[in-house]
């Protein structure tokens, strides 16, 4: 079920009546039954057999840590661990790259010179797979480490696996975030509900009214910038365009389900902080898709020794996570790519001693330089992201590199309206962190909120669904 | 509440002072109800549920009427815009004939429509295929998606787009939507809109259409070549219609940027007869589509040119 749906308004109206009726405290054994129906629902919603998945990778993990702390030290744990992470990879595995690994199969058998039909696999993605599974294995290896007691109360793991906000496309809650909030009473006051309110309007406001339309651009004419035919401005406009469409997008889904999670009762992590104002590709994924990134940093680069062991150790360790962040978007070699030109630049980053985002004086020209250099870096790997093909990318990419830049026709400029309030939400935040404006007042902020109601009801674009539906 | 009042009274004030405005909102309220109850909702911003319609069968007497066409019009958008009800109608009950219009949107090619042939087990007698775009083109990525789709995801989306449908035509009755009455602005294709398909014929009714913008010249199809992939393709559709029993006719709608497409080269080198050809003076209303008019005029010329090759009515 997607937030921009006529059937999740009809269901979040049922929950947050509960909320205001029988969840009053939150904890209510009546309320937290009514969340677990709802998130079934909402996750049911997409295709009804799939709930079977989510209850089986829950179940796993959930024996898995009950397991896992009656076990002492050992080899013994070291193997529940293991099974938990091969039924949750395997999972994954089946239904994200079964088609990858056929066709990589497939490439490297013909190149032995024997013919290989394609068998023809088609599975539709369980929604949110990417999402939850990093959840439920989070849990799993928190409770190794001895970070999180297990849970004995299988429906509030459960609601901690499939609790709807933040199911599809996150941000990935752990379980020492979110198990520890479930028992907690917490009251719906005002202020709270503002904030929520607040969160879903900017939310709606960034999806339906700044992605949606900068969709209609980007889908019309993405595959006209594959083509060589294409100048530097209009492909670098298109880039743009797209580098604030999922920006819009995904900060969008996550700050409704952030505003959700606070009307409901529970504080969801924040995911986004105006990552085009990052002054290094560092600091750009410690302001983009923050829980993501922060999961690979814990539970998989620090794992392989993070930058413990060696330089060069250290460059590896980067480009092997940013690939498997990349793979983790899913089964196609452009996010392949995307994912090792981050970690390629971060390895540059910090061979050259500028992933530290300090240093001023003669300092600061550097840093502005590097700035421009990140924020490029950024763009072009969008341009594998977005693109269906690795040489449709190259050519986009050759196509800038042309620098035939031309004036750009109205169309294009009123388009770029649409960047228009993400360009002053980064302006805002820039000018917010060097204290050069103070936070938004209440009252300032009902004003915005009147506004972005208006452009949502008056501006929304054609429904779409979000794009990180499909990981 | 006073900022959000302000607005909405900002734009109750360009409702009653700007020219031309309030018919535009009229136009709007008009097109969120179907021309008449034979039609049902296809196309909306709340979703688009043609293709699913028509692929699970969700609405029994549009297959029904399907089932029992005895001619097909297929093509893309551009047909569906171009097919006029009001021209077809009288023009199939003078010959005793009925009609279904099978076309889609979403640059949707043969594919889809030769699936539902196959699924629906067709059998018309005469097939009219608009050319442009057509042939070759495999399955659109829609197409794609709904055929992968299950009969619960068909009936939900169905049920979706039909409540936000109802819920935009009760919002925009207190309060518009710029884009709907103005176009994104500066972009080529227009305004967004809502199209119904009638459940009797398949003819789309689309509300509002815009005035025309440019001209839909007739295209010289002498000098065009036409490409392996979509002979194969045209030659493998015939076939299938052929082993049918239906007879195919090709044509071409004028449109101001073709899809591509050679009716006169795929008719001589499968001898199929072309029709609807050389009408000069017709407009688009967005750059692809025609105008009202000009579909109207259209229609009426295929029809003309339809007369030698009309199978006999059946006994009723």
């Amino acid at each position: 079920m997607s937030f921009v749906s006529s059937a999740f308004i009809v269901l979040f109206l049922f929950v947050l009546a509960a909320r205001l009726t029988i969840g009053r405290r939150k904890i209510e054994p009546a309320y937290m039954a009514m969340l677990l129906l709802a998130s079934t629902v909402f996750y049911a919603w997409h295709v009804p057999i799939y709930i079977g998945i989510i209850v089986f990778s829950a179940t796993v993990d959930y024996v898995a840590g009950l397991a896992l702390e009656r076990t002492p030290a050992g080899v013994r744990r070291r193997w529940i661990l293991a099974v938990s992470l091969v039924v949750n990879l395997g999972l994954l595995a089946f239904f994200k790259y079964a088609n990858l690994l056929i066709d990589a199969t497939i490439t490297v058998v013909s190149a032995a010179g024997i013919d290989l039909a394609r068998p023809e696999v088609s599975v539709i993605l369980p929604m949110g797979i990417s999402f939850y599974t990093f959840q439920s294995m989070s849990y799993t290896i928190d409770v190794y480490r001895g970070r999180l007691p297990a849970m004995r109360d299988f429906k509030a793991f459960f609601l901690y696996i499939i609790f709807f906000p933040q199911l599809v496309a996150g941000p990935i809650v752990r379980g020492v975030d979110f198990l520890p909030q479930i028992a907690r009473p917490r009251r719906l006051r005002l202020r709270v509900f503002y904030e929520g309110a607040w969160l879903i309007l900017l939310g709606f406001f960034l999806k339906v009214v700044c992605a949606d339309n900068l969709a209609v651009y980007v889908d019309e004419h993405w595959q006209r910038g594959m083509r060589e035919t294409a100048d530097a401005s209009f492909s670098l406009w298109l880039v743009v365009m797209f580098s604030g469409q999922i920006f819009a997008d995904f900060a969008g889904y996550s700050s409704i389900a952030r505003g959700i999670g606070y009307l409901l009762g529970f504080r969801l992590p924040i995911n986004f902080n105006a990552p085009y104002i990052a002054g290094s590709l560092k600091n750009f994924w410690e302001r983009w898709h923050i829980t993501l990134s922060s999961w690979l940093r814990d539970y998989l680069y620090v794992p392989l020794g993070g930058n413990r062991i060696s330089r060069a150790r250290t460059y590896v360790n980067l480009l092997l996570v940013m690939v498997l962040g990349g793979l983790w978007h899913g089964a196609a070699y452009t996010f392949i790519v995307w994912g090792a030109i981050h970690g390629a630049a971060l390895a540059v980053e910090r061979a050259l001693g500028l992933q530290h985002d300090r240093g001023a004086g003669r300092f600061a020209a550097i840093r502005a330089g590097w700035f421009v250099v990140a924020q490029a870096v950024v763009l072009v790997a969008w341009i594998f992201f977005r693109s269906d093909s690795i040489p449709g990318a190259l050519t986009f990419v050759g196509n800038i590199a042309m620098l035939d830049f031309s004036m750009p026709p109205m169309w294009m400029w009123v388009g770029t309206m649409f960047l228009a309030p993400l360009v002053v939400h980064h302006a805002w935040a820039w000018s917010e962190e060097r204290a050069v404006v103070k936070p938004l007042t209440p009252t300032a902020r009902a004003v915005l909120a009147a506004g972005m109601l208006y452009g949502i009801l008056t501006l929304y674009a054609g429904t779409s669904d979000f794009i990180y539906f499909q990981f | 509440m006073l900022v959000f009042g302000a607005l909405v009274g900002g734009t109750y004030a360009a409702w009653a002072t700007v020219p031309g405005l309030k018919g535009r909102v009229r136009n709007i309220t008009v097109a969120q109800r179907p021309p008449d109850p034979a039609y049902y909702l296809a196309h909306d911003r709340g979703g688009h549920v043609d293709h699913h319609v028509l692929y699970f069968g969700t609405d029994a007497e549009a297959i029904a009427n399907l089932r029992a066409a005895d001619i097909l019009f297929v093509g893309t958008s551009r047909m569906m815009f171009a097919l006029r009800a009001r021209v077809l109608t009288p023009w199939a009950q003078a010959h005793g004939l009925t009609f279904y219009a099978l076309g889609f949107g979403f640059r949707e090619a043969d594919a889809f429509p030769l699936e539902l042939i196959r699924k629906w087990d067709l059998h018309p007698k005469l097939v009219v295929v608009d050319v442009d775009g057509f042939f070759g083109r495999g399955l659109s990525p829609w197409a794609r998606r709904v055929m992968t789709d299950t009969s619960f995801g068909a009936r939900k989306r169905l049920w979706e787009a039909e409540l936000s449908h109802r819920g935009r035509g009760l919002l925009h009755r207190l309060i518009p939507n710029w884009i709907d009455l103005y176009g994104r602005p500066g972009f080529p294709f227009g305004n967004e809109f809502i199209a119904y398909r009638s459940r009797l014929d398949g003819t789309w009714s689309v509300t509002p259409w815009p005035a025309p913008t440019t001209d839909a010249p007739s295209t010289d199809f002498l000098a065009e070549e036409v490409g392996p992939r979509e002979l194969d393709a045209a030659r493998a559709f015939k076939a299938e219609l052929d082993s049918r029993g239906a007879r195919i006719l090709l044509t071409y709608v004028p449109t101001p940027e073709d899809a591509g497409g050679n009716p006169v080269a795929i008719g001589k080198a499968l001898d199929i007869p072309v029709v609807g050809m050389d009408v000069d003076g017709l407009t688009s209303h967005d750059g692809s589509h025609l105008s009202e008019e000009s579909a109207v005029f259209w229609t009426r010329r295929l029809t003309q040119d339809l007369r030698p090759y009309l199978p006999a009515p059946d006994p009723r």
